[in-house]
């Protein structure tokens, strides 16, 4: 049994576990709007045999996946993450609540109708961190985020091992728009093993967790993205200053649950 | 016509419109983004330079930073270039062993260039042009970024500037420039330094940096260094030897 096969089946095991263990105690709920995923072991990263084939077949050099490497085995607790990233009309809730500052291509203190249902950009680490204590929320570590977006198995994408062109929003950086998001709804063959929606493209996401000081992992590609590799929900490339706002960086929140 | 610059006022920063290759398309330049000893630099923002306009489009801006530096720049615009002529003064009772300007050049508002996963970032590496992502890099606390030695500068990891963002691919030295070629194959930008002490590029911007180096300055020495940035209709290989012509 390779090790792919063995966190697959402890998932299900695990699973199977917890549904016998429900008839004796209480299960852990997702808030709504949000999913739950199960605690367990999952495949983070990527093997070094992977990443020298990405490379090689898109034209990079290894060591530019090299902060993916080595793929490893990591336990989670049982946690909450929302099903689709922060909208700008949730968005706009909190800064109505709060005072905080409307983003700026809303032209004012809501968004364009238009624009309601899709993901939020132009944000931080600090606003996103913001919305989030707001909600009674937080923000996804790397490895939550990760394994929400490609469950247990390993998989190269949250649908499977081979890209699927309609499965996102991306490779929009010649739209004759600036900003070219999606509904967050609008790619349904996009969800992950848990059904956990629009992990890939359309904004890349701020996680809680960075690769060093003031920086932060931001995860899963974007609408920008063009690359196939960078819109994998192991790679880290586009990861960087956690103070940095842009068109195509966005967020979603997760919660401990008991 | 030459390329219009506009200086932002009390700011370390231009604007270049009007750039016959990119009709439409405003480039941020950041003269300097920072500026000094490597090993201490004044970031953007720390002093507030005056600008001043001369003949033909072209802007000189100055600056001093009380005890430590003094700066200008002299900025020659044509229909496809701007030259940053620059000089660098230490005032401060310090050695530099080594001094720079880091002038960001940003591509990431113009559309047709914009390039924030490097495919079309443009580097010379072992005597020809070579796509960045073939080059090998250092993945760093800071993966969007990368910075790289350059032939006849000291490695990046000796220079106290390049080696705190641990972004720096050892035993890798590249020509002094970079371009990002457009989507078409037949426009690109670049910039070039001579000398340059190092390169940098930031995926998130889009951006990239072609250091000048005014190399090591005692108290009260002045160095000198030129940058060029380029807006050209070329192909990479006609501009590549433009360049080599132009900076020698």
């Amino acid at each position: 049994m390779t090790r792919r096969e063995w966190v697959t089946a402890a998932g299900v095991g695990a699973v199977s576990l917890a549904l016998g263990a429900a008839r004796a105690e209480v299960q852990p709920v997702a808030p709504e709007g949000m999913i739950l995923i199960p605690a367990g072991v999952f495949l983070m990263g990527t093997t070094a045999d992977q990443a020298e084939k990405l490379a090689r077949q898109h034209g990079y050099h290894p060591s530019w996946l090299s902060g993916e490497t080595p793929q490893r085995e990591v336990e989670l607790p049982a946690f909450a993450i929302g099903k689709y990233p922060v909208t700008n009309a949730q968005f706009a809730e909190f800064c109505a609540a709060t005072g905080h500052a409307p983003r700026p291509y809303w032209n004012g203190p809501e968004p364009p109708e238009r624009l309601s249902d899709h993901p939020v950009a132009m944000v931080n680490h600090a606003d996103c961190t913001a919305y989030a204590q707001w909600a009674s929320k937080r923000l996804p570590t790397e490895a939550e985020w990760e394994k929400a977006a490609r469950g247990t198995d390993g998989r190269m994408f949250p649908w499977g091992d081979e890209f699927d062109p309609d499965a996102c929003q991306w490779n929009r950086a010649r739209a004759p728009v600036t900003f070219a998001t999606a509904p967050v709804t609008a790619h349904p063959s996009g969800a992950s093993p848990y059904a956990v929606m629009d992990m890939v493209g359309n904004v890349a996401e701020y996680c809680a967790d960075g690769p060093g000081p003031g920086a932060a992992y931001i995860k899963g590609g974007s609408w920008m993205n063009e690359e196939i590799v960078n819109l994998r929900p192991a790679a880290r490339n586009m990861s960087g200053f956690a103070n940095n706002t842009a068109t195509f960086y966005g967020f979603r929140c997760a919660k401990d649950v008991v | 016509m030459p390329i219009k610059l506009t200086p932002a006022r009390g700011m370390m920063s231009v604007t270049a419109t009007d750039v016959p290759a990119f009709p439409g398309v405003g480039f941020g330049l950041g003269i300097p983004e920072s500026i000094g000893d490597v090993a201490r630099p004044v970031w953007f923002g720390k002093v507030a330079p005056e600008w001043r306009e001369l003949e033909a489009g072209a802007w000189e801006t100055s600056a001093t930073a009380e005890g430590e530096l003094s700066y200008r720049a002299v900025l020659t615009p044509t229909d496809d270039t701007v030259e940053i002529r620059m000089s660098l003064t230490n005032l401060s009772d310090r050695v530099w062993d080594n001094s720079l300007a880091f002038n960001c050049f940003g591509a990431g508002g113009a559309p047709d260039l914009a390039d924030h996963e490097c495919v079309r970032h443009w580097v010379g590496w072992n005597g020809e042009p070579r796509r960045l992502i073939e080059v090998p890099r250092q993945y760093s606390p800071r993966p969007a970024v990368a910075l790289w030695s350059v032939e006849g500068a000291p490695p990046g990891e000796k220079i106290p500037f390049v080696g705190n963002f641990r972004a720096t691919p050892p035993g890798v030295a590249l020509e002094g420039w970079l371009a990002i070629v457009a989507r078409d194959s037949k426009r690109l930008v670049a910039t070039a330094s001579k000398p340059t002490l190092f390169l940098f590029q930031n995926m998130e911007y889009s951006c990239i940096h072609a250091s000048p180096s005014f190399g090591r300055l005692e108290p009260g020495q002045t160095g000198e260094a030129v940058n060029r940035i380029y807006f050209v209709e070329s192909t990479l290989e006609d501009w590549h030897a433009r360049m080599k012509g132009d900076l020698g």
